[in-house]
């Protein structure tokens, strides 16, 4: 049922379809991802706007508990209401993987200690400059942690977009299994295992270059 | 600049945590807000860089109301220094120190050189601080950033609130005399919320006692220490306080000037020594070397039953010293310690000045008797 012979035959053979399905993985996966960053950063900072802690809290509670759902619960749901197609996929996983954007983004600002905010205020910084000065730089880590789940999630997830049409590498392996075809099912699987190693990878060292050097060194115990 | 408060007033619905305060802070003087707490010396602090916005009365700036600027405008002219200190984390403490002038658009040649005498004014070593991170940092060390970070603009005004309130004491009480010699180079308009009484008198040209959103009395530090107007001030000042009367008061006042050392040689004898203190007409007779520095002391007493030839350095007893920056109660500290009623005065580099002695010192404390008792 499965040889390394046979798989290595598969790949050279069906090449240019594995790609199709690659680009097609990584639309869904780039796109919904980077809508998600976008409007996951936005949510997560106007709800923790000062006077507006409490719906920070409210946010950070549902988002905290969202985390919960699984995703092809989430796919369900928006099949429900907006059928089949690509269009309904993207848009699944942009929901799903909001959940750790805005839960990290809100618990990174609300996080920056109120002394640091209160010295940046009195100091003389407008509201925005507190924001883009002191409370962002301070929450990167948080952020960044976020954003990063958010494309491990969105790569992984991606792969069940075919059961609603959507296509992707998930189909070879929808196809794999439907024929028990085992070397099918690691011609898609391998793809989606090697994609989402790099991209978290990948992450991980932006992660690096980005977070101030000032906070890393607060997180390693001082000699 | 001066700054005067005009029947000020912050209430919290039917609470006033500040009840019809006026007063004035005079320019170049370190003034302490102190009280209880919820007596609102940090609200009427926070009321001046409108932190905190006021339900009534105002706030004059050399007679002008602070309503004239903007909020961003007045705080980047005002000193900020808090006991949470608030250094930002993700800057070095160059950038932190920057923060300020930059937002005033200063070039970045004049905020090194700003940065680096700011460091160097708060006792931290220039290269080996400037680039490291605030974690890098002891608890002393963050405090002094905080205070050059308030300093960073050159305001004309600081408010401080309880800006060594974290500090360990015997940290605490070094950064304190820090902070008075800065001030006495600076000489910045600073209001100082504390609740401690030994800072405040410590550190205070003038105090200000609150209590439940009113000002108790607002004096010279001296006055209040020897006047307190009612019974809560006294409470406040603590059973000690002609001791800590006796902190404010510097030795330099009261150096007596005139014979009382000879030049200690290799080859000095008892004889010489018994000679000098009978032409003095002296018990005892302070020693220094050629270039002046003290070394010890010798009594008659102890010379008594000593051959006139023997050498004058073996019969020799170290002695307490102070400097004219000490004050009054370490002075008396050291003369207990040594078992003396007259202690030397030297300069920083052990020079002799001039003695001190305990007699003065209890003139003075006699003036801190409670008025009733005068």
């Amino acid at each position: 049922m499965f040889s390394v012979a046979g798989l290595g035959a598969f790949f050279v053979e069906r090449f240019s379809y594995i790609m199709e399905k690659m680009a097609e993985h990584l639309f869904i996966f780039i796109v919904s991802w980077i809508a998600a960053v976008a409007v996951g950063l936005l949510i997560g900072i106007i709800v923790t706007r000062p006077g507006k802690e409490k719906v920070g809290q409210v946010i950070l509670a549902i988002t905290g508990a969202a985390q919960a759902v699984p995703s092809i619960a989430v796919i369900a749901l928006v099949f429900l209401f907006m059928g089949i197609g690509p269009l309904p996929a993207l848009f699944s996983l942009f929901l799903y993987s909001l959940v750790p954007i805005v839960f990290n983004t809100a618990s990174g600002l609300l996080n920056v200690s109120p002394a640091v905010k209160e010295a940046a205020k009195g100091m003389g910084l407008t509201p925005l400059q507190i924001l883009f000065k002191i409370e962002i730089p301070n929450s990167i880590p948080a952020i960044l942690s976020g954003v990063r789940t958010a494309a491990i999630i969105n790569i992984g997830t991606a792969t069940i977009a075919p059961a609603i049409g959507a296509g992707g590498l998930g189909e070879i392996i929808f196809i794999g299994l439907r024929l028990m075809d085992g070397v099918r099912i690691m011609a898609g699987a391998i793809p989606v295992a090697i994609l989402a190693i790099l991209v978290d990878f990948g992450l991980g060292f932006v992660e690096r270059w980005v977070n101030p050097k000032g906070l890393q060194i607060s997180k390693t115990p001082r000699t | 600049m001066g700054i005067e408060l005009v029947n000020l007033e912050k209430k919290y619905g039917d609470f006033a945590a500040v009840d019809g305060l006026s007063m004035q802070f005079e320019e170049k003087k370190l003034s302490i807000l102190i009280g209880p707490s919820g007596c609102g010396k940090t609200t009427t602090l926070k009321m001046i860089n409108r932190l905190i916005e006021r339900t009534g009365g105002d706030i004059l700036f050399n007679g002008e109301s602070i309503d004239t600027k903007n909020p961003i405008t007045l705080r980047r002219g005002i000193g900020y220094a808090i006991q949470e200190i608030g250094l930002f984390e993700h800057m070095s403490v160059y950038e932190n120190i920057a923060v300020v002038p930059r937002l005033l658009k200063w070039t970045e040649g004049d905020i090194r050189e700003r940065v680096e005498s700011l460091l160097d004014l708060v006792n931290l070593d220039v290269e080996e601080t400037m680039f490291k991170y605030p974690a890098q940092l002891s608890g002393g060390q963050k405090q002094r950033v905080g205070v050059a970070r308030s300093l960073a603009a050159n305001p004309d005004i600081i408010l401080m609130d309880e800006p060594f309130g974290a500090i360990d004491p015997i940290n605490r009480e070094k950064l304190q005399d820090a902070f008075l010699e800065i001030q006495e180079q600076i000489q910045k308009t600073i209001l100082f919320v504390t609740h401690d009484i030994r800072e405040a008198i410590k550190l205070g040209d003038r105090i200000a006692i609150f209590d439940r959103g009113k000002l108790v009395q607002y004096d010279d530090t001296l006055e209040i220490v020897n006047n307190p107007a009612n019974e809560f001030v006294e409470d406040l000042l603590g059973a000690d306080r002609a001791l800590k009367g006796l902190e404010i008061i510097r030795v330099k006042e009261f150096i007596r000037k005139g014979e009382f050392t000879m030049v200690l040689l290799a080859d000095s004898k008892v004889g010489e020594a018994r000679e000098k203190m009978k032409s003095m007409g002296r018990e005892f007779v302070y020693l220094v070397n050629p270039k002046e520095r003290l070394v010890g002391y010798v009594t008659q007493k102890d010379l008594l039953k000593t051959p006139d030839n023997f050498l004058l350095k073996d019969r020799l007893k170290p002695t307490e010293s102070v400097q004219p920056f000490s004050n009054l109660l370490e002075t008396v500290t050291r003369m207990m310690t040594g078992g003396v009623t007259t202690c030397p005065v030297v300069d920083a580099h052990d020079r002799f000045i001039g003695v001190v002695r305990l007699k003065q010192i209890f003139d003075v404390m006699g003036s801190y008797q409670p008025a009733e008792e005068d």
